[in-house]
């Protein structure tokens, strides 16, 4: 008995490696969990947790088309030399990857807002990270409903 | 503004295999030789990505952008800035 107990253990252990090699095939362009949008923040902002507020985070609260979302990102920040933004970033939680860009922001810059155009693979929240020149995390978080996502949109060829 | 596809590698051709992701990774603007502001893009940004963006201007100078595509291939584009 005792030499059957390992085998039967690393049998059930082997196709839990099957079985989860499988889920991860067939959940290929699948969604993020929460956790690893956490996980993104954190290998780019550090384990620190990043506060509420500081931001505004400008999205349609309803998007037909996930392919092309409008965003516009704008940091509370006087901009001057010893007190501005150094960097942020925006995520989507639910998309296949969180991270979407990270923007880092030069001495040059002007008006600390940043516009772009994201992909959001269905309704989720869009998560943006700042960074300031005292290393102080904030962050805010917006709703943004989905029609059509961009990974459908595409599949669908229309 | 650039035009590019920027596959993000869950599309599929005709053949019905997917299509390699194919991005722009690094966009760059300098202005008066200081960097202004550089993107880290990745596939969560749209196709032909736009950016806005304010930049402090205290005299006339080129400004300089700079997109840099995974494989290595660096477009640039540059437009004078005449301050009065």
């Amino acid at each position: 008995m005792t030499d059957r107990a390992p085998f039967l253990s690393r049998r059930s252990a082997l196709l839990t490696i099957g079985g989860s090699v499988l889920l991860s095939m067939v959940a290929l362009p699948g969604v993020a969990a929460d956790e690893d949008t956490a996980a993104a923040i954190r290998q780019l902002y550090g384990d620190r947790e990043p506060t509420a507020g500081r931001i505004s985070l400008q999205l349609p609260a309803l998007a037909e088309s996930g392919n092309s979302v409008p965003l516009t990102l704008t940091v509370d920040s006087p901009m001057t030399a010893t007190d501005r933004v150094l960097r942020a970033s925006v995520f989507a939680n639910r998309n296949p990857r969180p991270l979407i860009a990270t923007v880092l922001f030069g001495p040059k810059y002007g008006t600390p807002t940043f516009g772009t155009n994201i992909r959001l693979s269905g309704t989720q929240d869009v998560i943006a990270v700042a960074q300031m020149s005292d290393h102080s995390l904030w962050s805010a978080q917006v709703r943004v409903l989905v029609t059509v996502g961009a990974c459908d949109a595409l599949q669908l060829r229309y | 503004m650039i035009m590019h596809p920027m596959e993000n590698g869950f599309n599929f051709d005709s053949q019905g295999t997917t299509i390699p992701v194919h991005i722009i990774t690094d966009f760059v603007c300098a202005y008066d030789g200081a960097e202004v502001v550089r993107v880290q893009l990745q596939p969560g940004l749209s196709a032909n990505p736009y950016f806005s963006f304010y930049l402090t201007a205290t005299r006339s100078g080129p400004v300089d952008f700079k997109w840099t595509d995974q494989d290595g291939t660096v477009t640039t584009n540059s437009a004078q800035l005449q301050v009065t």
